[in-house]
C-alpha cells in the first residue's frame, strides 16, 4: 500500500495468531463503556460488543481447524454509513480520516447500520444500566449513550486524541506504537497491531503490506482501515 | 338540464353517467348519507378510537419512555414493521392520486363518483404513513433535527441523505394532496353550506369560502385543478420511487436493485386501488343512497386496473427475482433461499399467491368484476399480498448478509399494536370524514351526466362522450 | 333612478345562453351581468367574454422559487458547514436532483393554490348576490338595473323560460 494521507490510522489483524479468546471484547467493553445487556438479549442479537469473534469452521472432518476473524467497524475510507444519515451524526473525521459517530447529534433512523456492509453497527435499544460495582468501572474518557442511539467501534478515538494532544504540547509526532487500542492493548498473542498507516515505517504499514493481508469486502470499494493476516504456513 | 334523461333506453340505465337524476335529489341523497348516523356508527367511531388510544399512542408512548427495545428489531433487523408499514401506508396512498389525477387527465369517465373517495384514501394513507418515520426513530423528540431551518445547532439536514429526501417528498406529497382533495371540495362544500343549519352550516361556510360559482370562480378553479393533476402524477411517482431508494441506494444484497423504483410504485397502485374497491364496497354497503353513484361498472373498471397492475407487479417482481437467482452473488442466493425455503417461506409464497394468482385466476371473469363482496374478499388479500411484500423486503432481506455469524431471525413484538394502532386510525378518520364531507363530488357527477349522450349511428343507439373540458 | 340587483333562474345551458342575449337587446351591459352555476361551463359555452387568469403565472414564480430553495438547500447548506461523508464530493451534483425536483413541484403547488385563493377569495367574501337554487343545478343570470329596464328584462327573461325572476339582496356568505 503506498503512503496514506497524513493522519491515517490503521489496523492489522493477524488472524493467524489469534486464538479467538475474546478478550479484545471485553477490553473493549471496559474501555468503551459497553453495556451488558444479558444473555437473552444477546442471543437475539442485541449484544453491544464493538468486535465480534467469528468462529468459522475451514476444511472438511477430521481435518477441521477453527479460524477466528474479529470483525469491527472497518473506518471505511468511504463508509456507506455516512451519506444516508439524515443530521450528520456519522461522518468522515478529516484529520484522523476514520468514521466517527457523534452520539449526540443521532436521532436514531438506524439507516447507517442497515448500509454497513460489515454489521459493525450497534444500537440502543434501551437505557442501559450497570449494576453496582460495575459503576464504578465506567471510564470518563468516553461518553455514556443514552437509549435511541447508534454505537460502534472509533477506533479508542480518545486514546489517539489524548496522544495526538501530548504530541502537539512536545512539538512532535506521534511515536510508533504510542496509541493501543483497547482490543491490541488486551491481545495475548499481539495479533492486533494499531499505528499510522501514513508512516511507511510504523508497523502497522509494514504488516499491512504483508503478502498475506487482505480487507475484508474490498471489492465494494469501502477502503476499509483493517488489514486481516491470514495465510496458514506462509510467512513472510 | 336532465331532459335528455326521457329518451334513454332502459339497457344504458344500468351506467350511472346514462342515469341522471336531477342534481337536487343527488344534492338531497348524498346530504341524507351525511346526517344518518346510526348506533353502529358510533359504536365503530368509539372502539376505533379506544385502539387508537391505547393501540397506537398508549403503545407508541410507552416506547418513548421505556426504549425502542420493546419493538422486535435487532442487529441485522434494524428496521422492523414499521417500515414495513410505512412503505404499505404510503402505498395506499397511492390510490387517490392514481384515481383522481390519472383518470382525470385521461378523461376515464368512470372515474367521476369516487374520486373524492379515493383522494381521502391519500390523505389518511399519508396520516398513517407520516406517523412511522417517527415512531421508528430512537429518539422522536429530537425529530425535527431533520427540518431545514436555521438553528442554534449551525447544523443542516444532510440533503444527501434518502431520508431527507423521504421527508421532502412526503411533505411535498402530503401538501399537495391536502390541496388537491380541497380544490374539487369547494363547490360542495358550497352546496352542503346551502342546505345545512346550526354547526355544520359555520363549519361549511367557512371551508366553502363564499363559493358562489360564479363563471370567474368556476374557471379558476379548473385551471387550478387542471394543473394540480398534471402536476401531482410525477409527485405521485417520485415519492414511491425515493421510498424504493430508502433501500435501493444501500449497499445491501436484494436491496441494491435498480428496479426497485418502478416496482414499489406498480405495488403502491396494486394494492391502493384495490384498497379503493374495499372503501367503495364498505361505503356501498354502510350508506345511505351510494347504490345509485357507486354502481358495479365502476367496480368493474377497477376490477380491471387490478388485474392490469397484478400484470406489471409480476413482471417487475421477476425481473428483480430472476437477476439475483441467475447471475447473483454467493450471499444473493442465500437471500433467496433464506426468502424461498427458510423459517418463514410460507410469507414469501403467499405473497406470490395472493399478488399474482388470485387475482389472475378471477377477475378475467366478468362476473367476478361484478360480484362486489367477491371483489371485497380479493382486494383484502391483494394487499395481505402486498403487506407480505413489504415484510419480505424490509424484515426478511436484511437477515441474510454478508457475514453469516451476524445472520439473525425477526419477531415483532410491540409493533403489532401499533400496526393495528394505526390501521384504526385509518378507519377511524375516514369514518369522521364520510360524515362530515360530501363524499360524493355531485357536481362532477353533473358534469359527467351533462357530457354523457347518446348517438344514433344507423340504427344503434352509441353512448358518447363529449369533451366539456 | 336607483338600481337594483335581479336574478333570473334557468334550468338548462341553451335558455341561459340565449337569455343573455335578450338581456343585452334589452340594453344590459356585458359587465353588469354575471352566470353563476352549480357546474362549470365555460365562457364560449355561454357567449360570454374570455376570462384572464393569473394562475398559470402564479405557478411558475412558485416553481422558480421552489428551484432556488432547492439549490439554497443542497449548495448553500454544504457551504455554510463543509461536512464530509461517505467518500462524495462536497458539491456532488448527482444526488441533488431529487430534492430539486420535490422542491420545485411543491414552489409549483403551492404557488397555484394560494394564487387562486388570493385572486378569488376578495371575491367569494365580498357583498354579492347569490341564490341557493345555484347548488341545486339552477342556472342564475345576476343583472343590476333600474326599474323600468327591469320590467321589460322580467318579460324577456319569462319568454326564454326563466323559472323565477326576482331581485337579490347582496350579501357575505
Amino acid at each position: 500500500m503506498a503512503a496514506e494521507e497524513k493522519g491515517k490510522w490503521g489496523m492489522v489483524i493477524d488472524q493467524d495468531i489469534c486464538t479467538g479468546c475474546n478478550a479484545c471484547v471485553v477490553a473493549c467493553a471496559m474501555e468503551n463503556n459497553i453495556p451488558f445487556v444479558g444473555e437473552d438479549e444477546t442471543a437475539y442479537g442485541r449484544g453491544m460488543h464493538w468486535i465480534r469473534v467469528e468462529r468459522q469452521w475451514e476444511g472438511h472432518f477430521p481435518e477441521v481447524a477453527a479460524v477466528y476473524q474479529p470483525v469491527m467497524c472497518q473506518q471505511c475510507g468511504r463508509a456507506p454509513c455516512e451519506p444516508v444519515c439524515p443530521v450528520f451524526a456519522t461522518l468522515h473525521s478529516e484529520t484522523e480520516h476514520i468514521n466517527l459517530q457523534v452520539y449526540n447529534r443521532c436521532i436514531g433512523t438506524r439507516y447507517c447500520a442497515n448500509n454497513c456492509p460489515y454489521v459493525a453497527r450497534r444500537f440502543n435499544w434501551f437505557d442501559y444500566e450497570w449494576p453496582a460495582p460495575l459503576d464504578n468501572h465506567l471510564n470518563p474518557d468516553v461518553t455514556v449513550r443514552g437509549r435511541g442511539v447508534m454505537e460502534k467501534c472509533t477506533f479508542c478515538v480518545q486514546r489517539i486524541k489524548r496522544a495526538e494532544d501530548e504530541a502537539a504540547a512536545e512539538g512532535r509526532e506521534v511515536r510508533d506504537g504510542e496509541v493501543q487500542p483497547a482490543c491490541a492493548q488486551a491481545c495475548p498473542t499481539d495479533a492486533i497491531i494499531f499505528g499510522r498507516l501514513d508512516d511507511p515505517e510504523s508497523r502497522v504499514s509494514k504488516a499491512a503490506r504483508s503478502k498475506r493481508g487482505e480487507r475484508l469486502l474490498e471489492d465494494l470499494g469501502t477502503q476499509p482501515k483493517v488489514t486481516y493476516l491470514k495465510g496458514g504456513a506462509r510467512y513472510d | 338540464m336532465t331532459d335528455h334523461a326521457h329518451n334513454i333506453p332502459e339497457e344504458f340505465k344500468e351506467s350511472l353517467m346514462f342515469d341522471p337524476r336531477p342534481r337536487e335529489e343527488m344534492n338531497d341523497m348524498v346530504m341524507e348519507s351525511m346526517h344518518t348516523v346510526g348506533k353502529a356508527y358510533w359504536w365503530a367511531v368509539g372502539i376505533l378510537s379506544f385502539i387508537v388510544a391505547t393501540s397506537l399512542f398508549g403503545v407508541w408512548f410507552f416506547m418513548i419512555f421505556k426504549g425502542m427495545g420493546y419493538a422486535g428489531m435487532n442487529v441485522p433487523v434494524f428496521w422492523g414493521l414499521f417500515i414495513v408499514n410505512f412503505v404499505f401506508w404510503i402505498g395506499i396512498s397511492h390510490a387517490g392520486t392514481f384515481v383522481s389525477a390519472i383518470l382525470r387527465v385521461f378523461k376515464a369517465e368512470f372515474r367521476r363518483p369516487f374520486t373524492r373517495a379515493a383522494e381521502l384514501m391519500t390523505t389518511f394513507g399519508l396520516a398513517s404513513a407520516g406517523m412511522y418515520p417517527l415512531i421508528h426513530l430512537g429518539r422522536v423528540w429530537v425529530f425535527y433535527w431533520m427540518i431545514p431551518y436555521p438553528n442554534q445547532r449551525l447544523l443542516w439536514p444532510n440533503t444527501r441523505s434518502p431520508l431527507v429526501w423521504d421527508f421532502m417528498a412526503i411533505t411535498t406529497y402530503l401538501l399537495s394532496s391536502l390541496m388537491y382533495l380541497y380544490l374539487p371540495l369547494i363547490p360542495d362544500m358550497a352546496m352542503a353550506r346551502d342546505r345545512s343549519t346550526g354547526w355544520r352550516y359555520t363549519v361549511y361556510r367557512l371551508l366553502a369560502l363564499g363559493w358562489r360559482g360564479t363563471e370567474k370562480e368556476w374557471a379558476y378553479l379548473r385551471k387550478a385543478i387542471n394543473i394540480f393533476a398534471w402536476a401531482i402524477i410525477p409527485v405521485m411517482f417520485s415519492v414511491h420511487t425515493i421510498v424504493s431508494w430508502d433501500f435501493a441506494v444501500s449497499m445491501k444484497i436484494g436491496w441494491h436493485s435498480t428496479i426497485f423504483g418502478p416496482y414499489f410504485v406498480t405495488g403502491a397502485i396494486l394494492s391502493g386501488v384495490s384498497a379503493v374497491m374495499m372503501v367503495l364496497f364498505v361505503i356501498r354497503a354502510t350508506m345511505k343512497h351510494m347504490k345509485y353513484f357507486i354502481r358495479l361498472e365502476h367496480f368493474d373498471a377497477l376490477a380491471k386496473l387490478v388485474l392490469i397492475f397484478s400484470m406489471s407487479w409480476a413482471y417487475f417482481f421477476y425481473n428483480d427475482f430472476l437477476l439475483e437467482w441467475y447471475g447473483g452473488e454467493k450471499t444473493g442466493h442465500e437471500m433467496l433461499a433464506n426468502l424461498m425455503y427458510g423459517p418463514n417461506a410460507w410469507i414469501w409464497w403467499s405473497m406470490l399467491v395472493f399478488n399474482i394468482l388470485i387475482p389472475w385466476l378471477t377477475l378475467w371473469s366478468k362476473k367476478v368484476r361484478r360480484t362486489p363482496w367477491l371483489l371485497f374478499v380479493i382486494a383484502t388479500l391483494i394487499n395481505v399480498g402486498m403487506y407480505f411484500e413489504r415484510v419480505v423486503i424490509v424484515t426478511m432481506i436484511p437477515q441474510v448478509n454478508r457475514f453469516p455469524f451476524a445472520w439473525g431471525d425477526y419477531v415483532p413484538r410491540m409493533e403489532i399494536f401499533i400496526s393495528i394502532g394505526s390501521l384504526a386510525l385509518f378507519l377511524l378518520l375516514y369514518l369522521l370524514a364520510s360524515r362530515l364531507i360530501p363524499i360524493i363530488p355531485v357536481w362532477e357527477v353533473e358534469e359527467g351526466h351533462h357530457a354523457h349522450s347518446l348517438r344514433k349511428y344507423g340504427k344503434e343507439y352509441i353512448p358518447t362522450v363529449s369533451d366539456l373540458d | 333612478m336607483s338600481e337594483k340587483m335581479y336574478v333570473a333562474l334557468f334550468g338548462g345551458l341553451d335558455e341561459t345562453a340565449t337569455a343573455l342575449d335578450a338581456l343585452r337587446a334589452i340594453g344590459v351591459a356585458e359587465d353588469r351581468m354575471e352566470v353563476m352555476s352549480g357546474v362549470p361551463f365555460g365562457e364560449k359555452m355561454l357567449g360570454r367574454p374570455a376570462l384572464e387568469t393569473h394562475v398559470g403565472r402564479f405557478a411558475l414564480v412558485g416553481a422558480v422559487l421552489g428551484f432556488l430553495s432547492s439549490v439554497a438547500l443542497n449548495f448553500g447548506t454544504v457551504a455554510l458547514y463543509p461536512l464530509r461523508v461517505g467518500g462524495f464530493p462536497l458539491y456532488a451534483v448527482a444526488p441533488t436532483w431529487v430534492l430539486t425536483f420535490e422542491l420545485t413541484m411543491l414552489g409549483m403547488l403551492l404557488a397555484t393554490f394560494f394564487g387562486v385563493l388570493v385572486e378569488l377569495i376578495f371575491d367569494m367574501f365580498s357583498h354579492k348576490p347569490y341564490d341557493p337554487a345555484i347548488s341545486d343545478g339552477q342556472i342564475g343570470i345576476f343583472f343590476t338595473c333600474d326599474e323600468n329596464t327591469f320590467a321589460r328584462a322580467k318579460t324577456a327573461l319569462q319568454e326564454q323560460g326563466a323559472s323565477a325572476v326576482k331581485a337579490v339582496e347582496a350579501k357575505v356568505l
